[in-house]
């Protein structure tokens, strides 16, 4: 064997490794974080190849879906339940709609082409699910296509609504207003010749940028942040911004959704700046952002008028309008997953070797924890 | 250290062309091959030229008796080479270097194009902070350019293909999709590894030449398989690049595409 044919194959075999290890876009590579859903005592998790629901009383395991896990599964985005289900998007294009309370799948949707890396929606036994594939579907509760709604860029944000309107923000940096229903006179051809695609939005808003984040609507007003950094108020009725917020000179993404309290709405920064500002006009309530030390891309949570954040270096802490930080723990992993609050609990989704989902009281101690069995 | 010398510099030149040719990633991604290529084009030259005198060097007289006499004695065999290495001027490591110079390059490259794609939330996280003021400034300087971080998501639609996701065509009355851009990595990394192979007496050699034409096109097919399409289409265009830049040197070669006969070992 010569020294060049040694050569090759040692640079072949390098290739090969390096291309392995830096490629994240593979199906069974982890290229999200775990996304969680609370609600009515009970919590669903969707984390690589499972959909967990837990109870939160102990951190006990209802069911998960599929039972067994298989790397053909790759669910990131929060699961959303009514009483009666539980839908959740895959990485393959498939949703799924499970029933709650024994994990049985009901249906699935395979026609979306793209990823599901938002949270559907679910209202009134409508599901609205966005894709990556620029559309946003609308089914009824069997899984049945009703309508779907083409945006320009792919759809990252769960779907909010006020009852009367739906509102998607999209990564086309368009915030789109449209009605939770059609009739087939306001539709028009897919590619099929269906009539489902509808032909305009009722309104729609341009935010400058992409939005990855999950908006907050809260009376009548829809707090959101964008890749630049900029958060907007937009109160729904006029579809007209209230105000914006962006520090100047400084590019630092939104990932998490804003937490509002009574008076102020706070929110992260991918570089670790955490801001704080008057709810009425959008002005900074303090001087200089609170430095959370590494990136805040976690969603927070309100707990007793404070906001809760987990910094992505594990540090979970409170902090108040008047700029009061309280460490409340530091978990030894990286902290991307959403937080959560119930039971009196802060529900924080490690995903360590030690818990997948872990419990806190508001003094930052453990509760229980969560870690499936092998 | 490697994010600032390799990835942010290649991420901004893609995001430039990108910008600059209508935001177009396929294109963008195509055009940012050719660019790297012509960049590290003296360094191909060189590897060639140095490969060519180590291959030369096989058949000189000295070498061969060399060979003979010191067979039994490793130790003097290398310092009778190195000696006639050094009386004919050739570093056996120039060829080497340039190809060790080249490959961080070919990794970056990957890296920044998959980061660029950015079609899932780990890596759009790794990419947005790659956006830097100092770059929004240098697009800002230059006129019809777009603040880069608008540019983000990108369009990643280039022909039939979703360069985010493995590429798949679907025919009618066919149940399962096509791998048609893997098929096209598989054909051209053949052609650019028969192409490219220097000839050699040695049967140990041929054989080895041969195993790496076969198992390297099905190592390149199987990530343009199983990995989004963005990447499957670098590979193509990086063949295809490499192909030409070695026609225009005149180094194919073409006999090497014609059915040999076995070469008999005779021992």
């Amino acid at each position: 064997m010569n020294k060049k044919t040694n050569r090759l194959i040692i640079l072949t075999l390098l290739t090969a490794v390096l291309i392995s290890g830096c490629t994240s876009s593979s199906a069974a590579s982890a290229s999200s974080w775990p996304g969680m859903t609370l609600d009515n005592g009970e919590g669903f998790l969707a984390y690589g190849p499972q959909v967990y629901a837990l109870d939160l009383k102990n951190g006990s395991l209802l069911w998960k879906y599929p039972d067994e896990g298989n790397s053909k599964f790759q669910f990131y985005a929060a699961p959303e339940v009514d009483d009666n289900f539980v839908i959740v998007g895959d990485y393959t294009t498939t949703l799924y709609g499970l029933e709650r309370q024994s994990g049985f799948e009901k249906w699935q949707f395979t026609e979306a082409k793209d990823r599901y890396i938002a949270s559907p929606l679910l209202y009134n036994g409508g599901v609205y699910a966005p894709n990556s594939d620029y559309s946003l579907y609308a089914l009824d509760e069997n899984g049945k296509l009703q309508w779907q709604f083409k945006a320009s860029g792919p759809n990252w944000s769960k779907p909010v609504t006020d009852g009367s309107a739906l509102y998607l923000t999209s990564m086309d940096h368009y915030l789109y207003a449209l009605n939770l229903s059609y009739t087939e006179a306001d539709l028009t051809a897919d590619e099929n010749g269906n009539k489902t695609v509808v032909a305009a939005p009722i309104w729609s808003l341009d935010l400058g940028t992409a939005v990855v984040s999950n908006p907050v609507l809260e009376d009548g007003i829809l707090y959101v942040g964008t890749v630049n950094g900029v958060m907007y108020a937009v109160d729904v009725q006029s579809h007209s911004i209230l105000w914006q917020f962006a520090e100047q000179d400084k590019v630092a993404s939104i990932w998490g959704s804003p937490v509002l309290t009574s008076d102020a709405v706070f929110f992260g920064d991918e570089s670790g700046n955490l801001y704080a500002l008057d709810k009425a006009d959008g002005s900074a309530l303090w001087p200089s952002p609170f430095d959370a030390g590494s990136s805040l891309i976690s969603s927070g949570v309100a707990v007793d008028g404070k906001a809760v954040f987990a910094a992505s270096d594990g540090k979970i802490f409170s902090i108040d309008s008047s700029k009061e930080p309280k460490t409340l723990t530091t978990l030894d992993v990286v902290l991307y997953a959403p937080l959560g609050y119930a039971n009196g609990n802060i529900i924080t989704v490690p995903a360590s070797s030690d818990a997948l989902v872990e419990a806190l009281n508001t003094n930052g101690n453990q509760v229980w924890t969560y870690l499936p069995t092998k | 250290m490697w994010d600032t010398i390799i990835i942010k510099p290649f991420i901004a030149g893609l995001l430039f062309i990108y910008d600059m040719i209508g935001q177009n990633f396929g294109i963008a991604i195509i055009l940012f091959t050719v660019v790297i290529k012509a960049i590290t084009h003296p360094l191909t030259v060189k590897q060639i030229k140095s490969s060519k005198a180590m291959q030369d060097l096989q058949t000189d007289k000295d070498w061969l008796e060399m060979q003979k006499k010191y067979k039994n004695d490793k130790d003097r065999l290398a310092q009778e080479q190195m000696k006639l290495y050094k009386e004919k001027g050739i570093s056996p490591f120039a060829s080497c270097l340039p190809t060790l110079i080249q490959f961080p390059i070919i990794i970056g490259l990957y890296q920044s194009i998959i980061q660029t794609m950015g079609n899932a939330p780990l890596q759009m996280l790794n990419l947005i902070p790659k956006i830097t003021p100092l770059l929004s400034k240098v697009f800002g300087f230059l006129p019809g350019l777009q603040e880069p971080i608008s540019l983000i998501p990108l369009q990643n639609h280039f022909l039939w293909m979703n360069l985010g996701q493995p590429e798949r065509v679907y025919i009618p009355g066919i149940s399962f999709g096509i791998p048609l851009l893997a098929i096209f990595v598989v054909i051209t990394s053949f052609l650019q590894n028969k192409l490219m192979a220097t000839p050699s007496t040695d049967p140990q050699s041929q054989q080895m030449t041969g195993m790496m034409n076969l198992y390297m096109p099905i190592l390149m097919g199987w990530f343009a398989y199983s990995f989004a399409s963005g990447l499957a289409l670098y590979f193509v265009a990086s063949n295809v690049i490499t192909i030409v830049q070695y026609a225009v040197l005149g180094k194919l070669n073409f006999s090497n595409l014609k059915r040999k006969k076995k070469v008999e070992v005779v021992k």
